[in-house]
């Protein structure tokens, strides 16, 4: 009743105006309102300066960002260069791998056709379930997208499968992740075409279709396994932007080039890679590409001309044949390797584009990958005697006509150590020692020496250490003394190692590559060579230094122990059959053992250097026992291969001097 | 569609025939051209055309024996016998030569069987390949069309290039484009390489001229080598060409193999 009385108060006449005027209360003069009015003010203001900041300041910074949204990158790598041996024959070129793509861009329309296509047949098989009275199936609008492009795609495929005679299919996964990762890349139909399918396709496709050939280039090795290790391989990898590229913030896509894995195509990777091409493209929101706004062509890599000659390196893998080894020549003066042989080797051209997991199973199984040459390290056995006869000579003052008794073995504390054949070599001079490879005069000699006159003139061969050749991996070697078999193997050194490493046993290890070294050495009556896979790296070999001493020998000293070699390589010396006739060669072989895993296996060695008045090639010929019934010995397992390759290299250089100078003084 | 391929195939149908008829006219003229030229000079023209049969019948003779020599070494060898064409020899009704497309019209169709997409040679080398065919008449996109792609080798090197026609001017020689050269060739004005067909496309024989290339020079990519193919001045001028149309070769089981055989 009260609340009825209040109304009942309120005069109409105010109730009229307050209806007339509702806002009344809120009016321009009320104080409440200025600050709404201010706090308008103060938005708007921020507005209108937000907005000139950022149409007129920042305007650039947009623009920019705007492209970088509409614009695409891709990056076509340039083709590698080749590579050469000395004669300028091609090792390593590059053979072009051609594939069926299509061009996604122009396919857009269909890719929607289809998609409507499969969208309505979905809404009618729905439609048609429904009138069945059967519940109706989920229409997946990304599944029909993959399944209309898949169809697309599979028409355009089916035309070159009719063409060269095929029957491919589209991988939808393959496609998916194409179209989510690569759409501004051609998508490939079929890859590796060979050269009659190239021919078909091009001259039965029409110019204008979506169908287009795209061309890369995979690695071709025109001599197949030949020097496979020194010039290695190569595998896919996405193209790299230059550093001068002038686009790098764009989204970018690479097309696959190849990076070196190995041998000279991992060590000259930089040199022999070619300058990246690249194209900026203008898409439209999907990605798809529109206009090319940009282009750069690619550039082919450097050639490089390396040192091998390639028919040597051929006769002298066959030379090993079946064998496990290694062979390693090297041009005297210039230290040029002629020939760096590894068996067992591979075809590189199984290698390339990619390798399958068969080929690497089958490489591994037969422990294909190690150079042998430069990585292997093996007991030198008794071609290291040389370096004991200089060291008897040059560290111990042992005149090279002194004469030993040398009887079938020669006692070192309480172990008897054994001659070869358990001969019995009577009175032994220097130049016997190294024509019957006599190992009491050795353990004699060293007995007298030391292990440290041994260790040091090791070392300053470069034994031991690594010989700089321009590839990877190489080995050290090991030349040991009683501070490493302390430090190594924490065993206090006897007399007994010094006798071992006096005929190249023992702890003592080298690669076939380092004996070369020494052999060339010897033969320039140096103490180092430094060696090269690079042709012409030196211009004038006969002023390069090799960054060694002389020998350290007097005239006399030095010729009896090219005697002594001459005599080994002579119709009594353990290297007889490594005679060429009207080839006076200096040799010494070797027999080493060594242990693998748990068995004993054989090595056999020859080094030889050769004509003996005017050097002009060393080689270190090594054959590996892989089970204990190979019976290698140097004399007739290794020096056989070494004569094969020192006649090819004589009978080329005399029947081709620009192989080489006039031949003198054999 | 189908309603504008359909107008165009009726239009084309009546426009044929004139076309026919003008290239029969133009044939009478010469004939009409040589039948007033006096007895004598006509005895004499006689006299080296029955030469030149004469000449044309001993090379004729000379091939068939080399080609029975080649069945015969195909057979010994076992070597797969090449694809068989039938040819059908055709007079030039009309040419359409502009830079957009450059074509001809012969005055056969349908009716002798001529398949599109079949290659149309002539003594010169290749002329092009059929592009449509009509019931009496048929258009040759010629060589020399940019719209014109075929597989091709150089002469003395087996490796497949891409020939290609390019933009030509209605006058003067027409050129066209080979890339994908191998890096190794090499050309120059003094020693052109000879651009001759290829059989590896399946459309033509292999060994006919295309065109003489001067000059190679490395492409975009670095890999290979492209350059300017010049065509012969007489593609222009052609009143003859010879279409040779596949012909399916049953053979027996023992001399299958991929491809067929051809038989000139």
């Amino acid at each position: 009743m009260n609340d009825n009385t209040d109304i009942d108060k309120i005069s109409p006449r105010k109730l009229e105006q307050d209806n007339r005027n509702p806002v009344k209360g809120f009016a321009k003069t009320n104080t409440r309102m200025r600050f709404f009015y201010g706090l308008y003010l103060a938005l708007f203001l921020y507005l209108a300066c937000g907005m000139g900041y950022r149409q007129l300041y920042q305007s650039d910074e947009y623009s920019k960002r705007g492209e970088q949204q509409s614009l695409r990158r891709v990056l076509q790598p340039g083709p590698r260069g080749y590579i050469y041996d000395r004669e300028g024959k091609l090792l390593v070129g590059t053979r072009p791998r051609r594939s069926a793509v299509v061009y996604l861009g122009e396919l857009r329309q269909e890719f929607s056709k289809a998609y409507y296509a499969k969208v309505r047949q979905a809404k009618q098989a729905n439609h048609e379930l429904l009138e069945q009275g059967k519940p109706t199936l989920a229409i997946k609008s990304s599944d029909l997208n993959t399944e209309a492009r898949a169809e697309v795609l599979q028409n355009y495929l089916n035309i070159v499968n009719h063409i060269i005679g095929r029957d491919e299919q589209i991988d939808k996964r393959t496609m998916a992740k194409h179209f989510s990762q690569r759409l501004l890349l051609p998508f490939p139909l079929i890859n590796d075409l060979s050269p009659r399918e190239y021919a078909q396709i091009t001259e039965q496709i029409p110019v204008n279709s979506p169908i287009q050939i795209y061309t890369d280039s995979a690695r071709y090795y025109p001599f197949r396994s030949a020097a496979s290790h020194v010039l290695g391989y190569v595998s896919s990898a996405d193209a790299v932007a230059d550093e001068d590229s002038v686009s790098d913030d764009l989204r970018t896509f690479a097309l696959k080039g190849q990076i070196g894995r190995s041998g000279l195509e991992k060590k000259y990777d930089e040199l022999l890679s070619g300058t990246t091409g690249e194209r900026v493209w203008q898409v439209d929101p999907v990605g798809y590409q529109h206009d090319m706004v940009y282009e750069k062509d690619s550039q082919r890599g450097q050639s490089l001309n390396i040192s091998l000659d390639i028919d040597l390196q051929k006769t002298a893998e066959n030379a090993l044949g079946n064998f496990t080894g290694a062979i390693v020549t090297i041009d005297v003066e210039s230290g040029e390797v002629l020939v760096l042989a590894s068996k067992p080797n591979y075809d590189l051209n199984d290698l390339s584009p990619y390798i399958s997991n068969a080929v690497f199973k089958k490489i591994e199984e037969e422990g294909g990958w190690l150079n042998r040459a430069i990585q292997g390290m093996y007991p030198p056995g008794s071609t290291f005697k040389v370096i004991t006869a200089i060291t008897a000579m040059h560290d111990a003052n042992i005149d090279p006509n002194t004469k030993f008794e040398c009887g079938p073995y020669y006692p070192i504390g309480s172990r008897n150590f054994p001659e070869h054949g358990k001969n019995s070599f009577g009175q032994v001079d220097l130049t016997k020692a190294l024509q019957k490879s006599c190992n009491v005069y050795c353990y004699q000699v060293s007995q007298r020496t030391g292990i440290e006159p041994l260790a040091k003139e090791a070392k300053r061969f470069g034994l031991g250490q690594k010989t700089g050749i321009e590839l990877l991996y190489e080995g050290t070697g090991v030349v040991p003394n009683p501070k490493w078999k302390r430090d190594v193997l924490f065993d206090t050194w006897v007399a007994g190692d010094t006798a071992n490493l006096s005929i190249g046993q023992g702890y003592l290890l080298t690669t076939p590559l380092q004996m070369a070294c020494v052999t060339a050495s010897i033969a320039r009556r140096e103490t180092r060579t430094s060696p090269t896979i690079l042709h012409r790296a030196r211009e004038n070999p006969a002023l390069f230094k090799h960054g060694g001493e002389p020998i350290g020998l007097t005239d006399y000293e030095y010729n009896k122990l090219l005697e002594g070699m001459e005599l080994a390589a002579g119709n009594e010396g353990t290297a007889r059959r490594i005679q060429i006739p009207g080839i006076r060669i200096a040799a010494k072989t070797g027999s080493a053992e060594f242990r693998s895993g748990n068995q004993e296996l054989t090595l056999a060695w020859t080094i030889a250097f050769a004509p003996i008045k005017k050097p002009r090639i060393a080689i270190a010929v090594m054959v590996e026992g892989i089970n204990p019934n190979d019976n290698y010995h140097g004399g007739s397992t290794a020096a056989p291969i070494a004569r094969t390759v020192l006649d090819h290299y004589f009978k080329k250089l005399s029947a081709n001097p620009v192989f080489g100078t006039e031949p003198t003084g054999f | 569609m189908a309603y504008k391929a359909f107008s165009r195939g009726i239009f084309y149908e009546f426009q044929a025939p004139v076309w026919s008829g003008l290239s029969q006219i133009r044939d009478l003229q010469t004939y009409w051209a040589g039948i007033i030229q006096s007895n004598k000079q006509l005895f004499e023209e006689g006299k080296d055309l029955a030469r030149l049969n004469a000449a044309y019948r001993i090379f004729q003779q000379r091939n068939e024996a080399l080609q029975n020599e080649i069945h015969r070494l195909e057979k010994v060898l076992k070597i797969p016998p090449l694809p068989q064409h039938r040819i059908v020899v055709a007079r030039v009704a009309r040419r359409e030569l502009n830079a957009w497309w450059q074509e001809l019209t012969i005055r056969v169709g349908t009716d002798k069987g001529i398949i599109a997409g079949s290659a149309v040679i002539y003594g010169d080398g290749v002329v092009g390949r059929i592009k449509e065919v009509h019931e009496t008449s048929s258009v040759v996109e010629l060589v020399s069309s940019r719209s014109f792609r075929m597989a091709a080798t150089f002469e003395g090197d087996t490796r497949p290039v891409t020939y290609q026609g390019q933009f030509n001017y209605t006058l003067g020689t027409s050129f066209g484009h080979v890339r994908d050269v191998p890096s190794d060739l090499r050309a120059s004005e003094g020693v052109p390489l000879r651009l001759v067909s290829s059989r590896l496309g399946g459309v033509f024989p292999e060994g006919l001229l295309i065109g003489l290339v001067s000059g190679l020079e490395p492409d975009t990519n670095g890999l290979f080598t492209e350059g300017n193919v010049r065509l012969s001045e007489r593609l222009l001028d052609i009143r003859e060409v010879a279409v040779l149309i596949p012909i399916e070769v049953t053979v027996s089981t023992s001399d299958q193999s991929e491809e067929p055989i051809y038989d000139f």
